[in-house]
């Protein structure tokens, strides 16, 4: 039983962490409007992911510290300062978009209007983060993900064409009713939602408060191996359930609930049922990761006393960081701010920080002085760099795309 | 960095984020840009309609719960009416005014009938949501049409 939970780190960083809210909601729109023509970039970012969340994560195995602090420190105040300054707003418009998918999650299956429901939500997760330890936490929502799996079984209870989806996965292309800047724009958009960097930042954080060591190197690859390939498993599934579903009849996919629609399309109300558990589960414990790997940050940066395993009153200024950014959040949240639109311009942002984040890492996890024989090896720098390359174009087209296809609506 | 290259990054930065925001919400330019927005905005309704087509066929399946069908179904009132109204409050070239009432008519018979199911949801009348429903089919084959002729 023990050896099945060790994996609920990388379960709630994956599901978590890849399919939040914005990857529910850039998923359904891409299945929506190019099927299955963009299903391709869940390849390259599950691979960039596991990559860079393995050497954070070894990183933090060897030194006992997150691998973007140990990078900062090297690097210089002024350069830690741009990255911190420039993840912790992407990253708080993140937790606003979490916090709004949990009562939004809420409203789905009650109907009452999702601004009621942000101050429960609000309340939840305080709940949450004052009163369960960590690992009792991940493992109820890495686990309570699990029910995301639903969005897999509808795809084949849709019974499609088998030959028609591949045709789709092969021809990475627009459709005739869409232009290239649009296919790029959500191309772009995919990669931010689904290579978020506070995925990274709460797997190694989470690393050092799980107090890991080199020795337990296979549990840290195995939470990697079995938690990022399944969040890619459900990307790749929302966009093909909302391709069969919406595809012919040209719908727009604009809200939370059309990614749910499909599920019930498919499988009824059970389904629908399972499919409201997992976005509540997956914007839960998105909600928690991002308000973690932001308090984390800050706190790194600054050399105060963090983590989840200590009592709040031992790390107070860590503890005030999680709780201002969290009020913060749902004060924005009630502004109206929709946050379906919040979503999209906060993964574009997050697609344009990416470089700066994963560059650093690659850094330290390529000196051997530091790593000694867990330095990277060359798989690691393959793939590292390639993921590097990739993210600087990326982030260069991310602003004008943004504005050129007015945030993929035209 | 010097004081004035600093200065001179921020106002670059100050012209480009201005030109950004201006480009992204400025109304239509010419009328090419009348008729793209015209059929995007139809497109929009379309779009709408049969969300909620999908929704209400769903639902009296015994597929989805009433509480889902209804925040469905007034998403799609709600966006639909916005993209209407946000259209609508352009000035059209003189030539376009016989296409833009054939545009309010048909957005007023989309979220006309948007409106009802709600309504028929929200009383609790669902027995009425496959009747009113029917009326989409027809009402999307209409938007199709309409933005291919606004698109031509």
């Amino acid at each position: 039983m023990n050896r099945a939970f060790a994996f609920t780190l990388g379960t709630l960083s994956a599901i978590g962490g890849f399919i939040d809210i914005g990857d529910l909601v850039a998923d359904a729109q891409v299945g929506a409007r190019f099927g299955l023509r963009l299903a391709w970039v869940s390849l390259f970012t599950v691979a960039g992911i596991m990559c860079f969340s393995e050497m954070a994560g070894r990183v933090a195995l060897k030194t006992q510290r997150p691998a973007l602090a140990l990078a900062r420190s090297r690097l210089g105040p002024r350069f830690g300062l741009f990255g911190l300054i420039g993840s912790l707003l992407v990253t708080a418009l993140l937790v606003m978009a979490e916090l709004a998918g949990v009562a939004l999650a809420f409203q789905l299956a009650t109907s009452v209007h999702y601004l009621l429901w942000v101050p429960v939500a609000l309340a939840l997760v305080l709940l949450v983060v004052w009163k369960l330890p960590f690992e009792v936490m991940e493992r109820v929502y890495g686990l309570l993900g699990l029910a995301m799996l639903v969005f897999v079984v509808a795809v084949w209870q849709l019974d499609p064409d088998w030959s028609q989806l591949w045709s789709s996965a092969t021809t990475p292309a627009p459709t005739g009713r869409e232009t290239w800047a649009t296919y790029l724009f959500f191309l772009v958009a995919l990669v931010g939602a689904q290579m978020t960097p506070y995925e990274m930042f709460f797997f190694s954080s989470g690393a050092v408060d799980h107090r890991w060591r080199p020795k337990d190197i296979k549990v840290m690859r195995a939470n990697v191996i079995v938690g990022f390939p399944l969040g890619g498993i459900l990307a790749v599934a929302i966009q093909a359930v909302a391709f069969l579903v919406f595809f012919e009849a040209g719908v727009r996919v604009e809200h939370l609930s059309q990614t749910a629609l499909p599920v019930a399309v498919a499988l009824g109300k059970i389904g629908l049922v399972v499919a409201i558990v997992g976005i509540f589960a997956a914007t839960f414990g998105a909600t928690l990761e991002t308000l973690f790997a932001s308090s984390y940050d800050t706190a790194q940066y600054f050399g105060w006393s963090y983590g989840k395993v200590q009592p709040p009153a031992r790390a107070a200024r860590f503890t005030t960081v999680m709780l201002a950014l969290l009020f913060a959040a749902a004060a924005l949240a009630l502004t109206t701010l929709d946050p379906i639109t919040v979503t999209i311009v906060a993964v574009v942002c997050s697609a344009s920080l990416l470089p700066f984040l994963f560059l650093p890492v690659l850094l330290v996890a390529n000196d051997r002085e530091l790593m000694g024989e867990l330095a990277n090896g060359r798989l690691s720098n393959a793939v590292g760099f390639a993921t590097v390359t990739v993210s600087v174009i990326v982030a260069a087209l991310a602003f004008p795309l943004l504005i050129l296809t007015k945030g993929g609506t035209v | 960095m010097s004081r004035v290259a600093r200065f001179a990054g921020a106002a670059l930065t100050v012209v480009i984020a201005g030109a950004a925001i201006w480009y992204v919400s400025a109304p239509p330019k010419g009328s090419d840009g009348y008729r793209e927005r015209m059929a995007d905005a139809t497109r929009t309704l379309r779009s709408q309609v049969q969300s909620a087509r999908i929704w209400a066929a769903t639902f009296a399946g015994g597929d989805a719960t009433s509480a889902a069908t209804l925040v469905g179904f007034e998403e799609a009132e709600r966006d639909a009416s916005s993209a209407a109204s946000q259209f609508e409050s352009y000035e059209p070239a003189r030539r376009y005014l016989p296409l833009r009432s054939r545009f309010v008519a048909l957005a007023a018979d989309a979220t006309g009938a948007l409106a009802d199911l709600r309504i028929a949801a929200e009383l609790d009348a669902w027995g009425r949501v496959p009747e009113v429903a029917g009326r989409l089919d027809n009402l999307a084959a209409s938007l199709e049409r309409f933005e291919r002729r606004a698109r031509r």
